[in-house]
């Protein structure tokens, strides 16, 4: 503990070597940063975009005699009939309207405004099986017998709801708008953002030591877990503190600490794991750069969502939370399991890997070798295919984010791959190390199914098909057993193609009923 | 010639360590899934996207009635109820009034995909109720068509959306994604030959300029591989991009300013921490001006891209900005190697 403690302040030391000139031109420029992006906030690119035959109060329109988006001739406007012909359309109606309702309001005054209306958002959260939840938690079902109870019970509940909402007058339709799902997104962003520069930070200082040789030093002197975690201290600690920062100035819950807590450590260990894997400061940029892609996918993807799906997300979580909705144990349990889960496996594969962090062999070649020095019981074969999942899930999430729109097709081949390749790894680490190839393909077989249903299932209420999978994954383990001694990327093909057809005949069988329907 | 020489190991620098697929999976991703937000987004907003919604009225509103056929109620619990359970996507509540204001109270779920769809449904209905309403007050309503070759047009309110998504939001995100990946390369390019010595060698062979003019030509090469990409992709997923010839120096003009910022904080600091930190510092205000400028480089990005007029002016900053890429590496080489 001491010795950790000593690491982080050594860290800490280090940084202050920056200088006090260095770190406060660094403060005056974060003000001035600051400062003007507060100033130049208006947005003027769209600026000039749409051409008119006339003078369009605007700024969006120029004038100009030479086919434009829109012209104008008496009553009448007359467009080509392209998008942007359209759009500019659309644009100039609402420039029209807007001075229409200025003009009415002159010469009729309130009476032109005949109706206004006001919004009142009733809080409620969807559940599964047909049945609601209200915002309390009690559940009724529409078809229980006990309408009298349950009408008074919701009608508590909704003037209590009304009572807390109505907090909106009254105005006029034009100015009625859906809620902005993408507000929400970036709202979530403040609290995750300041972390990745903060990581950024941290692995590079690691990728420094590493290449300077001092990590040898450390690594020899001391265990290398109380190594990272001495180095990683501070700046999980510098992270907690930005992001408790942020909440507490948006005047929200200090609680949603507890959902930022695991994906900083997320952070830390997937900063750790791609400094031990780098190469070289470039190869370490793009490899955060990628990985940080693929978390802001897991993470707020899920988050648009409104029930389901969402539930896997913290940040999904944590906005409920914020938006003075219950948030359970469970709801926390199963948001952020994945995080503290993938956090253990990356720091454990980060310390495995001081046999392989120096080679020149590339990132996925070295995460097999570090799988070879991990996967040596028939227990951790199990265990390492369960710990698999939430990778392959956050991997998968990011393929199917733009693959799907592209090619159905070639996101089967994706999905099969990175869920074959996962189970590769381990079956081909297992038979390196001496296990029975068959025992280790099955228990890799079952390993991942157990893993695939335990996320899954919570989320979403599918309970047919759990056998049939369950044997492809053994087929597809078999396959790969038996084609590994051409090598592992020979053997990892074929064995991806038969789990790509296998999701492509469940797509096509679930398409096929959802057309029926 | 040795630049040239520096810029070929540089680029080859980079085949070698696998960085450029990343790269490019990284454009793939932002460019295809940027276009299924805007996809989405058109379809979640786009008034057109919902056709209709379940509508529930308590109160006596006969004109209104007429025009959006609601599921008339007359206990407010059992509509909210119904709404709760789903049955009907609103509650409106209100007794219509033809001689003074309607004040119409709207009950929707919270947060929901339905809180849409009937946002978009009453918006649409009540605004062609108002139009009734003020006919029979005799005032005056609006009336605007789209003719094409003398035929009317149907566009719906919030076309303009899918545009301005597209043209406002994903290629101005495409290319300032394209410089800071790029600033980023060079940042480390630099800051690698410090930290690890070889600079010393290299500087034993060839002059400092020719080293830094390399770095700064490789960075600028693969601005260009990278918005030929960007724009491969889009055109793949079915975007118009107009001006594509203009379009290369424009995104230069873009990454422009970044690329000073990456080259002063590299070749002051030496070290790539440092660099990387003060860079993000100062690239967030360079950005957040050239989205706020009318006739910054990004602004003429979009007027290219979108087939919009550009003016002289336009043209005459992207040159500036041009030419401040070779007059910095002169200026900085002077500066680059000294201990």
């Amino acid at each position: 503990m001491i010795i950790m403690l000593s690491i982080a302040l050594l860290e800490l030391r280090l940084r202050r070597k920056w200088g006090k000139r260095f770190a406060l031109a660094l403060l005056l420029l974060s003000a001035v940063s600051a400062l003007i992006v507060i100033n130049s906030m208006t947005i003027r690119i769209d600026y000039g975009i749409y051409t008119s035959n006339v003078k369009v109060p605007s700024p969006l329109f120029v004038t100009s005699r030479v086919n434009p988006d829109i012209m104008v001739r008496g009553k009448l406007v007359f467009v080509r009939g392209d998008m942007k012909s359209l759009s500019a359309f659309d644009e100039f109606r609402r420039c029209v309207r807007s001075l229409y309702r200025r003009w009415i309001y002159e010469k009729y005054g309130e009476r032109a405004f005949p109706v206004m209306v006001r919004v009142v958002r009733v809080g409620r959260v969807l559940g599964g099986g047909g049945k609601v939840r209200t915002v309390k938690g009690v559940r009724h079902s529409p078809a229980s017998g006990k309408k009298a109870a349950s009408e008074k019970r919701v009608k508590r509940r909704v003037e209590f709801k009304v009572k807390r909402k109505e907090v909106r007058g009254f105005e006029t339709p034009d100015r009625l708008k859906p809620p902005s799902l993408l507000k929400k997104l970036i709202y979530a962003f403040s609290f995750i953002i300041p972390m990745y520069f903060v990581i950024q930070v941290y692995s590079s200082s690691l990728m420094e030591d590493k290449i300077k040789r001092r990590m040898e030093l450390l690594f020899a002197a001391e265990d290398e877990w109380r190594v990272v975690l001495g180095k990683s201290a501070p700046y999980l600690l510098i992270s907690m503190l930005i992001s408790g920062a942020v909440i507490a100035f948006m005047g929200k819950s200090l609680d949603g600490i507890l959902f930022l807590l695991p994906i900083a450590l997320f952070l830390v260990a997937l900063g750790t794991f791609t400094a031990f894997l780098a190469r070289s400061y470039k190869e370490m940029t793009f490899l955060t750069v990628i990985a940080s892609i693929f978390v802001t996918v897991y993470l707020f993807i899920p988050a648009i969502f409104t029930s389901g799906i969402s539930e896997m997300s913290p940040v999904a979580v944590m906005l409920r939370l914020f938006s003075g909705k219950g948030v359970s144990v469970k709801d926390y349990v199963v948001s952020t399991s994945q995080f503290y889960v993938m956090s253990f496996v990356l720091l454990y594969m980060s310390f495995k890997s001081t046999e392989v962090m120096y080679g020149h062999s590339n990132p996925l070649d070295k995460i097999l070798r570090i799988a070879e020095e991990a996967v040596d019981r028939y227990w951790k074969v199990i265990m390492f295919a369960i710990l698999s999942i939430p990778f392959v899930l956050l991997a998968e999430l990011f393929f199917l984010s733009f693959i799907v729109k592209i090619s159905i097709i070639l996101a089967l081949l994706a999905i099969g791959l990175i869920e074959e390749y996962a189970k590769g790894v381990i079956i081909y680490s297992a038979i390196k190390n001496g296990l029975n190839g068959i025992s280790s393909a099955i228990l890799t077989a079952i390993g991942f199914f157990i893993g695939e249903k335990a996320i899954i299932l919570p989320l979403v209420h599918l309970r047919i098909l759990l056998l049939i999978p369950l044997a492809v994954h053994v087929a597809t383990s078999l396959i790969f057993l038996a084609l590994a001694r051409f090598g592992f990327w020979k053997a990892l093909i074929p064995s991806s193609v038969v789990h790509a057809i296998y999701d492509g005949v469940i797509v096509w069988i679930f398409l096929g009923s959802a057309l029926r329907i | 010639m040795d630049f040239l020489r520096i810029c070929v190991k540089d680029l080859k620098g980079i085949r070698r360590e696998k960085t450029v697929l990343m790269v490019v999976a990284l454009l793939m991703f932002v460019a295809s899934f940027s276009s299924l937000i805007v996809t989405g987004l058109e379809l979640l907003y786009s008034p057109s996207g919902f056709s209709n919604a379940r509508i529930a009225l308590v109160g006596n509103a006969p004109v209104f009635s007429s025009i959006a056929h609601p599921i008339h109620y007359s206990d407010i619990v059992r509509a909210l109820r119904d709404m709760v359970d789903g049955k009907v996507d609103a509650v409106l509540v209100f007794n219509e009034n033809l001689s003074s204001t309607n004040y119409i109270t709207i009950y929707v779920p919270e947060n929901e995909l339905r809180d849409i769809k009937a946002i978009l449904y009453l918006k649409r209905v009540i605004m062609e109720y108002q139009d009734v309403l003020r006919r029979l007050k005799g005032i005056p309503t609006l009336e605007i068509r789209a003719y094409i070759d003398g035929t009317t047009v149907r566009v719906p309110d919030g076309y303009s959306l899918h545009f301005m998504l597209i043209y406002v939001m994903l290629i101005p995100l495409l290319s300032i994604t394209t410089a800071v990946v790029c600033s980023a390369y060079l940042i480390d390019s630099i800051c690698e030959e410090f930290e690890s010595g070889t600079l010393d060698v290299l500087l034993s062979a060839t002059e400092p300029g020719e080293v830094l003019a390399g770095k700064v030509l490789s960075s600028v090469i693969l601005c260009i591989a990278l918005t030929a990409i960007w724009v491969v992709m889009l055109m793949f997923n079915g975007i118009t991009v107009h001006g594509i010839a203009t379009l290369i120096p424009v995104t230069l003009a873009i990454f422009s300013p970044l690329l000073l910022i990456s080259l002063v904080t590299s070749v002051i600091t030496k070290n790539r921490e440092k660099a990387q930190l003060t860079f993000s510092i100062l690239a967030i205000p360079a950005i957040v001006l050239m989205f706020s400028h009318s006739h910054s480089p990004l602004s003429t990005l979009v007027r290219v891209s979108a087939g919009s007029p550009v003016y002289t002016l336009d043209f005459e900053i992207v040159f500036f900005l041009l030419s401040l890429i070779p007059i910095a590496t002169a200026v900085l080489s002077g500066m680059f190697g000294l201990e």
